[in-house]
């Protein structure tokens, strides 16, 4: 119990003080690793070894494609199709926003991707309208949330190459949940809009629904051939990443006609340094978890959860509050690498499905993403807007409640999760 | 006669984004080869899996480019919430504590990975798949660390500098 402490206190200790989670956990694994004689050379080929994994090559590649797909203006044409079908509806623009950040949900793979991706779009043309700047950003930040669940899912690769679980069961097993969230939002998107008198402009005439409909045609082809590629068992997710890259790049350069060699090499820079920054977390934590594990502390952590209680509903609970807070302090990544070698043994104690356990972490930590001081979400939409985070975050508070909401549904209904995998074969 | 200084600027850019280029370009190869293989294993029935190793491997590379980047522009994840609320003194000394930390690990890092590479030379360790020496793979750790170290140690002037500023 006492080395425990001290490894997770070092951690978070440097985590306080500023210091870079990748670099926190990289420092306090190394000190245990000399200080328990466990041999500090493997931080070299465990470094390599923890990046080079084929799995989570669909990181950068679903990064990638997210990137493309923005840049060469898909998200701009989504957004112009759902305008003209729901505008007018009290709330109109917001329930785009939602709609827009859930479509788009399924060709980027990360929650301040998509968060930049609409939020670009629609902060602008919500504030035009008359919503209010600081609730426009705050709904983008948080129906970006469901990027994290909705397919493809850089946070599902990872949860699946730690728990070897099969990560196109994940994206699968994500899809409901992801909508189930999107759905949660409309309600205070809805009563807080029409007490304002918030509204969109006009319906759209067939014709123009029609153009609109063509123009974003081939971007909602995308997630078609992502899903339809992994479903149909034709690619696993990485080829479909791979995929998804191309087809991207393709309709930039054949079919919208504006993609650059200055643009394609920003967002090959942009995308590789959004990967790093994640492939960091992935490496030193790793290291982290593997030290953890060798002082055999993960195990005495997961004993001591279980001595506190043999129910599961309680454990459940308990641990949706503990990741709801972990998710305050921390990104999605770190969580998984530092908290899963603990809560394993408690997954197999009660018999809990992986797949479903890691649809509810993974929703507990894309609520994570709207939730001070750590809301990489609110800290996109704040950046865009020009806004302060202390204002953005005040109004994010209903759309944290609804999204809550949704995560007690989500975990306390585990069927809503399994039934898609199910139906594909895949659980 | 104007040559001199604008080779001069052009070089000062290639100083600074001389690993944006070069990721962006190992990125591209990284996409190129797996597209490829895809193609092959569905239309020609080819696998070209033995190139998988390859692609792996620049993306450790690309891993450590992109974080000397991420470094440069302070982008890596970390919580500034309770630094932000300190004097500017302490805060400037907490841009160097932290920066210092980072620096040594990858310096423990650069060690142990060298230590490795004369390991795999002495052993004549080969790769799995293409069987080049394995070496030249791991020496991109090194190598690109001692950016990585840079662009920390450029990131933190930086950032004292915009303190000083305010």
């Amino acid at each position: 119990m006492e080395v425990s402490f001290f490894l997770f206190g070092l951690f978070f200790l440097l985590l306080f003080l500023g210091v870079p989670i990748a670099i926190s956990a990289g420092i306090s694994a190394i000190f245990f690793l000399w200080k328990f004689n466990l041999g500090i050379q493997i931080i070299s080929p465990n470094f390599f070894a923890n990046i080079a994994k084929f799995p989570l090559l669909a990181i950068p590649f679903f990064i990638l494609a997210g990137f493309i797909m923005d840049r060469v203006g898909l998200s701009r044409r989504l957004v112009n199709l759902l305008h003209l079908l729901i505008g007018p509806v009290p709330g109109g623009l917001g329930l785009v926003a939602v709609c827009g950040c859930v479509l788009f949900g399924a060709i980027s793979g990360t929650g301040p991707a998509d968060t930049a991706a609409i939020g670009a779009v629609m902060i602008p043309a919500m504030v035009k309208r008359g919503y209010d700047i600081a609730f426009s950003s705050a709904l983008v930040a948080s129906a970006a949330t469901t990027d994290v669940l909705i397919p493809p899912s850089v946070a599902f690769v990872v949860y699946g190459v730690i728990t070897e679980t099969s990560i196109s069961g994940l994206f699968a097993a994500g899809v409901i949940p992801g909508l189930i969230m999107g759905l949660a939002l409309i309600l205070p998107v809805y009563i807080i809009s029409k007490k304002n008198g918030w509204g969109g402009d006009r319906w759209g005439t067939k014709k123009e629904i029609w153009q609109a409909f063509k123009e974003a045609f081939w971007g909602l082809m995308a997630p078609i051939i992502i899903l339809g590629g992994i479903y149909g068992g034709i690619f696993t997710p990485t080829e479909a990443a791979v995929v998804a890259v191309f087809y991207g790049f393709l309709v930039g350069l054949l079919i919208y006609r504006n993609l650059s060699w200055q643009i394609l090499y920003e967002v090959l820079k942009d995308a590789a340094v959004s990967t790093s920054v994640v492939m960091m977390v992935v490496a030193f934590a790793g290291i982290f978890a593997w030290t953890g594990s060798t002082l055999g502390i993960m195990e005495k952590g997961a004993q001591a959860l279980l001595n506190l209680s043999q129910n599961p509903f309680f454990i459940l609970l308990f641990l949706n509050i503990i990741l709801l807070i972990a998710g305050m302090l921390m990104d999605a990544i770190s969580i998984y690498y530092i908290f899963l070698p603990i809560l394993l043994p408690v997954i197999k104690y009660f018999s809990w499905d992986p797949m479903w356990f890691g649809v509810m972490m993974t929703v507990n930590l894309a609520i994570g993403t709207v939730t001070p001081p750590v809301a990489l979400n609110l800290y996109v939409a704040a950046n865009l807007a020009n806004i302060s985070m202390e204002r953005i975050s005040r109004a994010a508070i209903p759309f944290v409640l609804a999204l809550i909401s949704a995560l007690l549904i989500i975990t306390y209904f585990p069927s809503l999760s399994l039934w898609l995998p199910r139906l594909f074969g895949l659980y | 006669m104007f040559i001199a200084p604008i080779m001069f600027e052009k070089f000062k850019w290639f100083l600074i984004h001389f690993e944006e280029t070069l990721c962006a370009i190992l990125f591209a190869l990284m996409a190129i080869v797996t597209f490829t293989n895809v193609l092959t294993r569905y239309l020609f029935h080819y696998s070209l899996a033995f190139t998988e190793e390859l692609v792996v491997s620049f993306f450790v590379w690309v891993t450590l480019l992109g974080g000397a980047i991420a470094f440069r522009e302070r982008a890596h994840l970390g919580f500034s919430f309770i630094i932000q609320r300190l004097s500017l003194k302490s805060q400037k000394f907490f841009i160097w504590f932290s920066a210092s930390l980072s620096i040594f690990l990858f310096l423990i890092l650069i060690y142990f990975s060298i230590r490795q590479i004369m390991e795999e030379i002495v052993l004549a360790i080969t790769s799995s798949g293409i069987g080049i020496p394995q070496w030249w793979y791991t020496i991109g750790v090194p190598l690109w660390s001692i950016l990585v170290i840079l662009r920390l140690i450029q990131g933190a002037r930086i950032a004292q500098r915009q303190l000083e500023k305010l």
